[in-house]
């Protein structure tokens, strides 16, 4: 049911990306920023975000063919990598695969804020990437045009909603504060996790039934 | 000369050391590194690995039988090495745990870990050669698959220097997020390693 299909693709995407808690983040980089700096801050962020997942989404299964990834094999990378993401978050933390204490020290550019590391790592970082291309090797894998359509629209459906929440981060951030994105995150942690752990299994069962071992 | 032997030797190699791949990598863990430093480092790690490839493919098997490893098992060590580099690599920490003023020490050990082993001279390359050499009749067929092995690294070195120029323009933050994509990758290859490993295994152990 491609309606299934991409509810599950929105939401995990929603989930990993987790706009709502990267608000308080975007609030303390861009403080001290005119109206029109976080303005352009917000459209860079939104940009690279769609840029990069659709990228990856697209070309990310050749590039990794180049490294001799296969996509069972990556299946069960990328669950590991989204449990720790989804670890964290089930902690009420933003991962530090999204934001660090090096990202925090290496801002240097007020204008370039907006691609790094707000735009990569927070928003496309290497968890929303490894889920929108495990989505697209599954759709492309079903052969279901419709699932392939449902996966980027689900990442323009992301940032749209990421562009609203930025664009009025200071409401948002009235209205959530910290405490209310932490446990918003922590839910979306939870979802992560299944999700993650779902991965690895489908992984390991496809290598195994690709080694004629099951 | 075997024409075919050459081009499958060659090739073979190309792809699993996989000098154009890496550059990326290299990238990604030389970070911060002077220019001058960056190039120490390169020559060194092409040394170390025509070395140990050189030496593997010799000594190899002799090696593997003393200390009672297997060829899978060695796959999956190296596999699990890749995926811990990926994986500090993904949170944006790289191979440089602190910034000091003197990096040499600290350069000529990144590359021995991990840009020899597990990067140019690691398990896949490292196996390949093996598997070539077994293959090989004659010392013409072993000489062929060692300048193949000497010419990919010199390419290797050649084409890390070129690139340091493109790379400088991503500035801090830029190679900061941009180890962070290389992480997903090495974590995906360690992992192919792992599995490669331990289907290898478990076929000879003949379970299968």
């Amino acid at each position: 049911m491609v309606l299934e299909f991409a509810i599950g693709a929105f939401v995990t995407i929603f989930a990993i990306v987790n706009p709502v808690a990267n608000v308080p983040i975007f609030e303390a980089v861009t403080e001290g920023f005119d109206e029109k700096a976080r303005k352009r801050v917000v459209d860079k962020i939104c940009i690279i975000t769609l840029v990069t997942l659709f990228v990856f989404g697209i070309f990310g299964k050749w590039i990794f063919s180049i490294y001799g990834i296969t996509i069972p094999a990556f299946k069960v990378a990328g669950g590991i990598l989204l449990f720790s993401v989804a670890y964290d978050m089930l902690h009420g933390k933003t991962s530090q695969t999204k934001f660090n204490r090096a990202d925090q020290q290496s801002i240097e550019d007020m204008d370039e804020v907006g691609i790094v590391p707000l735009g990569i790592p927070l928003f496309a970082g290497p968890g929303s990437i490894t889920i929108v291309m495990i989505l697209v090797s599954e759709s492309v894998g079903n052969g279901d045009l419709m699932q392939l359509m449902a996966v980027f629209g689900a990442i323009v459906m992301t940032v749209l909603i990421s562009y609203l929440l930025l664009r009025y981060s200071h409401r948002v951030f009235l209205f959530m504060g910290r405490s209310g994105a932490m446990a918003f995150t922590r839910i979306m942690g939870i979802l992560l996790s299944a999700v993650a752990v779902g991965f690895v299994f489908t992984g390991t069962l496809q290598f195994l039934q690709e080694a004629g071992l099951a | 000369m075997d024409a075919a032997f050459i081009a499958t030797a060659f090739g073979t190699l190309f792809a699993i050391i996989n000098p154009v791949g890496n550059i990326p990598i290299f990238e990604a863990v030389t970070d911060g590194f002077d220019k001058k430093t960056k190039l120490m480092v390169a020559k060194k790690a092409m040394v170390y690995s025509a070395g140990v490839l050189i030496g593997f493919g010799l000594f190899g098997n002799y090696i593997f039988d003393l200390f009672g490893i297997t060829i899978p098992a060695f796959k999956v060590m190296g596999g699990l090495l890749i995926f811990y580099l990926g994986f500090n690599m993904v949170e944006g920490r790289g191979t440089a745990h602190k910034v000091t003023e003197d990096h040499t020490e600290e350069a000529v050990s990144v590359a021995i870990v991990p840009l020899t082993i597990p990067l140019y001279a690691g398990p896949g390359s490292i196996a390949t050669t093996m598997v070539l050499i077994s293959q090989s009749q004659g010392t013409l067929d072993l000489v062929t698959i060692f300048v193949a092995i000497l010419v990919i690294l010199l390419m290797a070195y050649l084409l890390v220097t070129k690139a340091e120029v493109l790379f400088k323009k991503l500035g801090k933050s830029g190679s900061i997020a941009f180890t962070r994509i290389m992480g997903v990758l090495l974590a995906g290859m360690g992992i192919s390693f792992i599995i490669s490993g331990a289907i290898e295994a478990v076929q000879q152990a003949g379970i299968v």
